[in-house]
């Protein structure tokens, strides 16, 4: 098998280059996706027969909470590679990711606050999915202040991906056990009832705007990859070429 | 179009205040996500374009910033023969006792 | 001095060895072992001041207290588990030791639980009379003590790890580990409870064994690398 291209892809230079001619397509479908999926979701689809207009929070609760989820296994993927391959680009995206991962954490927290409301009529629950995205959080929390506190890139990077990989086996353990606390405690509670097959005039618009959201992500992603290449190569003399 | 009027679309059947609020938040972290990085690429190429200056003006040598404002006394400084390996080619004479010494 | 051990020494040895050391350390300097178990104590009583003196509320907080404070002081301990080897050296000596360094972690982690969470342990039964845990409580409480505790000191020794060259690293650490705490607090708290109802609670006490060996398997490779990454 030809592994060139992975090796390519490790090199900051070629990523910097070939990422700036995605750059535009990346904002144009990204925004435009969003833009279209939640003026569908807001304005165009039905009411839902039981929560009524509330419902229309699910085009952004969901897609942050599939986010949130997703790019914490993303990082724990190149904390993987950053340490058996010790790809350089690979511990920047881990680097770049983590803030993006607890910006969705958060919106996915206070949508679904604000979704409580009108729907349990409180603004927190002890049920076990706000409870383990809470705890998500915390580790998202955790890598970002790891990495701020140590000042050798190197070891930082390191540090940080073995923190990752400690993160994603425990996240399994994290959900069980979780799951398992809120049977005992609170049997027939407030709970998200089981959503009946959703209607199809509310399952496109909130497909486009999980797509539009990763699409959104990806653009942020690679902005901020970007922007730390030319932090971590500025000794080199393409960027000082670039910069100047 | 499900609503009416434009006044019923912003108070959708009283859950308004929720949905707009959810999707303020939504515009806030969409907001974050998209100006973050301009603040960080402004930082980073006014770091780049410093270290640039600095090295024309020979101030920093492998990252060590000299605080003089000319390349003189560095040139002195690593000048043969100056005061400072003067300094420790004695210490060497002296033998490591008196390094340890000296270095309490 | 490492290549002397090896002719002389097995990967056991070595660790009875480490065993002895940090035990002759602590002894000598007891003030690291007894300073959390006053903090065990101390923030027991705070919940009762805190809360209200009545028996019927204290009984059913009384195991999440405990557990609380257990876990809050074993963290404090471990602050300085592989901080004060840093600063004398010893821990260099240790990495560049011939033997197996997941190994080599384990026996400091035994320790470290010897001094810690055993000593809590065997502390619990008193706050456990001032918090009027039910009598038939007391044996799940022992137990989940005995078995969770060690957890608590390998998901921590990753933190501590890590943490090892930060200065100040102390809230750093809290920050690192209590989200590892979670399911250990969870069926070690739920399995008293259950006892206080006359409930089986093997189930949870199966579960917390099934932590604790992931824990003595897993966490010593993670600790060994974090170390080696740290000290590169």
């Amino acid at each position: 098998m030809n592994w060139t291209f992975f090796h390519k892809l490790g090199s900051p230079k070629w990523f910097y280059d070939i990422s700036g001619k995605w750059l535009p397509w990346l904002q144009v479908s990204s925004l435009v996706l969003i833009l279209v999926a939640l003026v569908w979701g807001l304005a165009f689809t039905p009411p839902d027969y039981l929560q009524g207009n509330s419902y229309r929070i699910i085009f952004i609760h969901v897609p942050a909470s599939f986010l949130a989820q997703a790019v914490y296994m993303m990082m724990a993927t190149a904390a993987a590679v950053t340490l058996i391959w010790k790809i350089k680009l690979a511990d920047m995206a881990l680097k770049v990711m983590a803030p993006i991962g607890a910006s969705f954490c958060i919106l996915s927290l206070a949508t679904g606050a604000i979704w409580g409301q009108p729907t349990w009529g409180t603004w927190w629950v002890w049920d076990a999915r706000l409870t383990s995205m809470l705890i998500l959080l915390f580790l998202y929390i955790g890598i970002i202040a790891l990495r701020g506190a140590i000042h050798t890139t190197e070891a930082a990077a390191k540090a940080c991906a073995i923190l990752s990989l400690v993160g994603v086996v425990n996240i399994p353990i994290i959900k069980f056990s979780v799951d398992w606390w809120n049977t005992l405690h609170q049997g027939a509670t407030l709970k998200l009832t089981e959503k009946p097959s959703m209607a199809p005039e509310m399952l496109w618009p909130l497909l486009l705007a999980i797509l539009g959201f990763y699409l959104f992500f990806t653009l942020v992603m690679v902005l901020r990859l970007r922007i730390e290449i030319l932090s971590r190569e500025r000794k080199t003399r393409w960027v000082k070429e670039l910069v100047s | 179009m499900y609503f009416d009027s434009w006044s019923g679309f912003l108070s959708m059947e009283g859950h308004g205040l929720y949905v707009w609020s959810a999707y303020a938040v939504a515009a806030v972290v969409i907001g974050y996500n998209l100006i973050a990085p301009f603040i960080t690429k402004r930082q980073v190429v006014a770091q780049v374009r410093r270290q640039e200056r600095l090295i024309k003006r020979k101030m920093v040598v492998n990252d060590f910033k000299v605080t003089a404002d000319s390349g003189e006394d560095l040139e002195q400084r690593f000048a043969p023969g100056s005061t400072q390996r003067k300094h420790r080619a004695e210490r060497q004479e002296e033998g490591p006792e008196s390094v340890e010494r000296s270095a309490q | 001095m490492a290549r002397f051990e090896k002719t002389s020494m097995n990967g056991l040895s070595a660790c009875a060895a480490l065993i002895r050391r940090d035990l002759t350390l602590t002894f000598r300097s007891p003030g690291q072992a007894i300073n959390p178990m006053a903090f065990f104590l101390m923030v027991a009583t705070l919940f009762p001041l805190g809360i209200a003196p009545d028996r019927e509320v204290l009984s059913e907080l009384a195991a999440g207290v405990i557990w609380i404070a257990a876990l809050l002081a074993v963290l404090l301990s471990l602050d300085s588990l592989f901080k004060s080897d840093q600063d004398d050296g010893a821990l260099d000596q240790l990495l560049m030791s011939p033997h197996p360094l997941p190994l080599l972690v384990l026996a400091k982690v035994f320790t470290h639980w010897l001094t810690s969470g055993f000593c809590l342990t065997l502390m619990a039964p008193l706050l456990a009379i001032m918090l009027h845990l039910p009598a038939e409580a007391f044996s799940a409480l022992m137990v989940t003590l005995l078995l969770g505790t060690p957890v608590l000191s390998l998901a921590g020794a990753i933190g501590a790890a890590l943490t090892v060259k930060v200065q100040r690293g102390g809230v750093l650490l809290t920050l690192l580990s209590l989200p590892l705490y979670i399911p250990v607090l969870i069926f070690a708290t739920g399995a008293v409870n259950a006892a206080m109802q006359n409930m089986p609670y093997s189930g949870h006490i199966l579960w917390l064994s099934v932590f604790l060996l992931l824990g003595i398997c897993l966490a010593p490779l993670a600790i060994a690398g974090a170390l080696r990454v740290i000290n590169e």
